[in-house]
């Protein structure tokens, strides 16, 4: 009854104080925490976009979700059409393709480098990857291609002095041009370029694609041979668990995850999860340090008030009730602006002109758990940073509190 | 004889850094049931010294204060506070309302603390406010309100829970003379028709007028006469 009645007291206070108090000092407060929010949840949401779009181009343009390889080392897959009929016919499977390891050499002239150079199904490799889409130059492999190559731009160069590995590539190759490669078998041969693509992503930039067909006249002993098959998931289940489906009763293969080839990506991604980790808590000690001196400053001016209040009768607790509601309240209504502007404004804004990062166009990742969390520490900040300097406030005596001795 | 209020060597002494000042020394008085009593003296005899101990504002060194028949000097804060809410009334020496509370509203606040019914109090806060001459007020804020009006909506908050003790610290300080008359009169009449014991504090000595017992100090001591 006691509770309740100090409880009455407070919300009557912090609504009469919320209603006509300074409205400048009450916008201003719900602005900052406000800012406060968006900032908790930008850069995490940035980060998370980076981390999200690097494992979608690691997905989409290089391992795909799980890789079938034979199990014993330096071998092929023998009899890929059976085993690839196998796996397209697993409903959890959305597409599968073959790749053949034919060279690791490219020359142009006086320029050359070691790269990967696959021989690929161009009929089924647009059903797991995406880099048929993203031709910068010419067009993507035909099945009936022959002396044809399609290079990533990291091998070609094509002009772009601004790439990442321009100074190691072939500087200037294009689309019509002639390049050397030198095959598994010791010879070399050359191709036409017929297409260049850019992924936006080094690593599968850095490779060279031949027809399959085109490869099995070149090197007849790897004929339904393929170094691995590259399976793309419909996301039902964990890619382990395809990958343990798609291997049962097939004795010599093995498979390999996205995530056990992400080698440096995975660094990458770890790294860009420590930084997430740091910036939020770098950003909710401001956060709590602000909330803190906006309340403490609001308390020193009406210290005189809470003496008044304290002399006349006032309980303690309604006088922290009032200073804890108004800062739930503030909270609440902070958080609820953050939401919305990041949602329906930052949001959009950034969709619309995205980040440019080396591994492409980053837009912000939402994760709705994150929101909610943060959304809850900052009340709990919040709620702390006006409780301390109200406690504070009731705690002094009340003669120092109204004439400040 | 009934004593609403008995002090009895009440001692206060400031200490600033190693200086120590005594305000009150051996302070010894009865104030009876339903009287008007003036503390009288001149700036910095110690009289809104002693008002702050009677009214549970301060602790002092030494003594002890007897209201209505409760040993407040060892009283917990908590304690403190609620005989403040039930027992006794203040008025300040500045216009002590709250800012963002209407006339009616600051007048209610204690009685709202102390768990009344909010149809009887906010009945008895009007009737006080009309009583007080501020019936077409009732719904100004503080800024509205001139300092003799914040005052006597300062009485009627006083009032609202009624206490046995009114404490008066200078009331009519900041006013007018016309103001400060009211305010007086205010504070007179509140004695006359429920008979609560009112103490003000006063340098003018036109105030004896109000007070049907006198109190006066010289340096933190009781004197005969206003000196």
């Amino acid at each position: 009854m006691k509770y309740l009645r100090s409880l009455r007291v407070s919300i009557f206070l912090a609504v009469r104080s919320l209603w006509r108090g300074n409205k400048g000092i009450t916008t201003l407060t719900i602005t900052m925490l406000a800012l406060i929010y968006i900032n908790l949840l930008f850069l995490p949401s940035l980060i998370e976009g980076l981390g999200y779009k690097v494992s979608q181009q690691l997905i989409e343009t290089l391992t795909s979700n799980v890789i079938l390889t034979s199990s014993s080392s330096n071998s092929n897959i023998s009899n890929v059409d059976e085993l690839l009929n196998k796996v397209q016919s697993n409903t959890d499977v959305s597409g599968a393709t073959p790749a053949l390891r034919i060279g690791t050499q490219i020359s142009k002239g006086d320029t050359s480098n070691v790269w990967s150079v696959d021989a690929i199904d161009p009929a089924t490799y647009g059903d797991v990857f995406s880099t048929p889409n993203n031709m910068i130059e010419g067009t993507f492999l035909d099945k009936t291609d022959t002396d044809s190559i399609v290079l990533g731009v990291e091998i070609a160069g094509a002009g772009q002095t601004g790439l990442q590995g321009y100074a190691a590539s072939l500087k200037n190759v294009h689309t019509g041009d002639i390049v050397t490669i030198s095959l598994i078998n010791g010879k070399t041969h050359d191709f036409t370029v017929k297409g260049i693509f850019k992924n936006d992503f080094l690593q599968s930039d850095q490779r060279a694609y031949i027809s399959q067909d085109e490869a099995s006249v070149l090197l007849p002993t790897t004929v339904n041979h393929a170094t691995s098959i590259y399976v793309k998931s419909k996301g039902v289940n964990s890619d382990i668990s395809l990958g343990d489906k798609l291997i049962s009763e097939q004795p010599g293969i093995k498979y390999q995850t996205s995530d056990d080839l992400a080698g440096s990506v995975k660094d990458q991604l770890k790294t860009f999860d420590l930084i997430n980790r740091i910036l939020k808590i770098i950003s909710l000690i401001v956060a709590s340090i602000t909330v803190f001196i906006v309340t403490y400053v609001d308390l020193i001016n009406k210290r005189k008030q809470i003496g008044i209040e304290r002399a006349i009768g006032i309980q303690s607790k309604a006088i922290i009730g009032n200073y804890l509601l108004k800062s739930i309240f503030f909270a609440a209504l902070g958080i609820g602006i953050g939401i919305l502007v990041f949602l329906y404004v930052l949001v959009p804004l950034v969709i619309q002109h995205p980040f440019k990062f080396p591994y492409g166009y980053v837009s912000l990742y939402i994760d709705q758990a994150a929101m909610i969390q943060n959304a809850i520490i900052l009340a709990i900040v919040a709620f702390i940073s006006s409780l301390v300097p109200a406690v504070q406030s009731v705690r002094i005596k009340i003669l120092d509190a109204i004439w400040g001795i | 004889m009934l004593y609403m209020i008995t002090v009895n060597n009440l001692t206060k002494i400031y200490k600033l850094g190693k200086v120590e000042t005594k305000a009150l020394s051996s302070v010894t008085f009865d104030i009876e049931k339903g009287n008007i009593v003036g503390l009288m003296g001149k700036s910095g005899s110690g009289k809104t010294t002693l008002i702050r101990q009677m009214s549970l504002i301060d602790r002092p060194n030494d003594g002890s204060i007897i209201i209505d028949n409760i040993d407040v000097i060892g009283l917990s804060e908590g304690k403190r506070s609620k005989l403040r809410l039930n027992t006794l009334g203040y008025v300040f020496q500045e216009y002590a309302l709250i800012p963002e509370l209407t006339a009616l509203e600051n007048v209610y606040l204690p009685a709202m603390m102390l768990g009344a019914n909010s149809t009887a109090y906010k009945q008895k806060a009007k009737e006080l406010l009309t009583t007080v001459g501020l019936e077409n007020e009732i719904f100004h804020l503080p800024k509205e309100l001139s300092g003799g009006q914040q005052q006597r909506v300062a009485i009627a908050r006083a009032m609202i829970n009624n206490p046995k003790v009114i404490f008066a610290d200078e009331p009519t300080a900041n006013l007018d003379s016309i103001s400060a008359k009211t305010v007086m009169e205010t504070l007179q009449n509140m004695n006359k028709t429920t008979g609560v014991t009112i103490i003000f504090v006063s340098h003018d000595p036109d105030d004896k007028k109000y007070a049907n017992q006198l109190i006066f100090l010289k340096d933190g001591k009781i004197t005969e006469e206003y000196v």
